[in-house]
């Protein structure tokens, strides 16, 4: 580790937090409908768009009727995409010529992209045409973060509002959200990544000579092999920019090439990839705000904002620890960072970001669950590969992602308050309003989702040859890549221990609906404690209150996340990235 | 053929995503 690379964390750091209360605040006033210094551009055009679609925007919903809103918007998003993969042949911007996408693979897309995972089992460049990228993908980029962040916002109202059913209109908050926060915040973002480098272009992919060709071996048809002499290189090319930004804003994670943002036409120069680490926790930091303000204790906003800080400062130190000290089975070589090399374990690393910054990426998609990579999280030590992992199974509530990080948080500062009750005898209270027996069912249910899910299908894979015919390292590290696979799927990350071949039938139905029960059925009852809340009365605080603006509440926050996350997935991690750390200290590695 | 299965398993899941719905409302009045 080194003072620089430190310095980039903590400056990093620091940035996220100077924005948090000017994100915070404009949110707020988009969502309230109070007055932004956009509206003389965009409220005639919310306005065309209420009118075209015969919403009207003065009628509010019950959690019931929003939440079926958002399932049929989502379903029918969902249908939509799957149809333009499977007919990509026929349509608009095909330069390449791209096949219609088989459809266990468009199935499985379609899940990962409408639930904001943007798990890839595929190779973008040789498989989606610039009509899916544009058209399919980067819409429900859009349009999952969109659903990300009004649901969010309904859990605020569902808190500060009193003895009402009625908690917004979904169709005008998302509008909202994709006029006022999106699209201005993409456009401006884009440019920014324009000017770095990063391409925005429909141009056939450019054939180049090699400057230097190649004798390579290859496996030919009859399983023969022979050498082969390469000149040429295909380059790829394509509207990135675009997809770029909302890419990270969104926390969507689905790059527009394979290696995601360690390509250079993605990612290329430090600036950009500073950028694209602000553009990931931008929003999710900006919503703890937006929660203070809204329910009226701005120093609650700020106490979950410090235990979510705290716990990302952690995996960062923890990742960045195992990443510096390097394989200790490379014995004589030099694994120190100097001048001439970054040191440590560079495996699956670009050298033009170096450890600090592949390690910061690392926790940062995985805190949130945006699942952009800038390094190869397969290529992790056995603990430095742990720790993106535990971010995930913790429900990825460190910043998290759009809107799914302050939901998901939610369900912890439930738990956390009820259990405060439970320790001092009283009913528990959070923010005036009592916590019962339902709200805490209905947490429970939200967080029993995602181990069912996760533990239950990586149960299924481990035993079965479809489930062990992906996986590239035997042993433990295979396990950790199938553990990955859903892990990352159910808790709508995206981001891939990228040595499993996930491209079968079997890895995209069954990612697909890992997806989809991680997304929706995690939704469902956190929207019926926002229902429910929004009912009650408000309790008037006394000396019994559990104060949830303290040093105190953001410890118990923390360690109600780290008991819960800890208990549920100790043993699988055990035989997992723990075995394997313990049998490379004994010399064995995979 | 498999495109019918994976557009209903999308209609499927939606349909059930909204009885879950009716469910947690129908618990939370059942308790009161």
């Amino acid at each position: 580790m080194t003072a620089n690379g430190w310095f980039q964390i903590l400056f990093y750091l620091l940035v996220i937090l100077l924005l948090t209360k000017p994100i915070g605040v404009f949110m707020t006033r988009v969502f309230n409908r109070e007055k932004t210094f956009l509206d003389a551009l965009l409220r005639p055009v919310e306005k065309l768009v209420y009118r075209l679609t015969g919403v009207d925007e003065h009628r509010e919903m019950r959690w019931t009727e929003y939440t079926i809103a958002m399932l049929l918007f989502s379903g029918v998003s969902m249908a939509l995409l799957y149809l333009i993969e499977r007919t990509q042949k026929w349509l608009p911007f095909n330069p390449q010529k791209l096949p219609n996408v088989e459809p266990g693979l468009a199935f499985g897309t379609a899940a990962s992209f409408t639930t904001n995972t943007n798990w890839q089992s595929y190779v973008p460049e040789t498989t989606m045409s610039y009509f899916t990228q544009m058209a399919g993908l980067a819409y429900h980029n859009f349009v999952s973060a969109a659903v990300g962040m009004v649901l969010a916002i309904v859990v605020i109202r569902g808190i500060a509002r009193r003895e009402t059913d009625k908690l917004g209109n979904f169709w005008v908050d998302t509008t909202r959200c994709l006029l006022w926060v999106l699209l201005p915040f993409c456009l401006v973002g884009s440019m920014v990544l324009v000017s770095q480098g990063v391409i925005q272009n429909f141009k056939p992919y450019a054939t180049v000579e090699l400057l230097e060709p190649q004798t390579v071996q290859v496996t030919n048809a009859d399983g023969k092999s022979s050498t082969q002499r390469v000149t040429q290189q295909v380059i790829a090319q394509g509207p990135v920019a675009s997809q770029e930004v909302i890419k990270e804003l969104g926390t969507n994670g689905g790059g527009f090439f394979n290696a995601n943002s360690a390509h250079p036409f993605e990612n290329p120069t430090p600036l950009s990839n500073f950028f694209e680490l602000v553009l990931i926790f931008a929003i999710p930091s900006g919503l703890t705000y937006t929660l203070g303000r809204v329910t009226g204790s701005e120093r609650h906003g700020w106490a979950v904002w410090a235990a979510m800080a705290f716990l990302f400062l952690a995996a960062v130190t923890a990742t960045y620890w195992a990443e510096a000290k390097g394989n200790p089975l490379l014995l004589g070589t030099d694994q120190r960072a100097h001048a001439l090399q970054s040191g440590g374990n560079m495996e699956g690393k670009e050298t033009r970001f170096g450890i600090a910054n592949s390690v910061l990426f690392a926790a940062a998609t995985t805190d949130a669950s945006c699942g952009a990579v800038n390094s190869m999280h397969d290529s992790y030590t056995p603990l430095g590969g742990m720790v993106p992992l535990i971010n995930i199974m913790l429900g990825e509530v460190v910043f998290g992602g759009v809107g799914a990080g302050l939901y998901g948080i939610f369900v912890f500062i439930v738990l956390a308050v009820f259990i405060a009750g439970l320790m001092v005898g009283r009913t528990p209270e959070y923010l005036g309003k009592k916590i019962e027996s339902y709200d805490v069912k209905m947490a429970m249910l939200a967080v029993l989702i995602l181990t069912f899910t996760i533990l239950g299908f990586s149960a299924f894979a481990v035993v079965r040859p479809f489930g062990t015919a992906g996986v590239s390292n035997p042993g433990p590290h295979g396990l950790s890549q199938i553990l990955y696979a859903y892990v990352s799927s159910a808790g709508n990350n995206g981001s891939a221990f990228a040595g499993i071949n996930a491209n079968t039938m079997w890895y995209n139905t069954s990612t697909g609906v890992a997806q989809l029960l991680g997304r929706f059925f995690m939704i469902i009852p956190i929207m019926a404690i926002a229902g429910n809340l929004a009912r009650k009365k408000t309790v008037p605080e006394s000396a019994g209150t559990f104060p949830v603006t303290s040093a105190l509440f953001a410890t118990l926050l923390v360690s109600t996340i780290l008991i819960v996350g800890a208990l549920t997935f100790f043993p699988a991690l055990s035989l997992g990235p723990i075995l394997e750390h313990l049998l490379m200290a004994a010399g064995k590695v995979f | 053929m498999l495109d019918m299965v994976f557009i209903a398993a999308i209609a499927l899941f939606v349909l059930i995503a909204v009885g879950y719905v009716r469910a947690c409302e129908r618990i939370r009045g059942a308790k009161s």
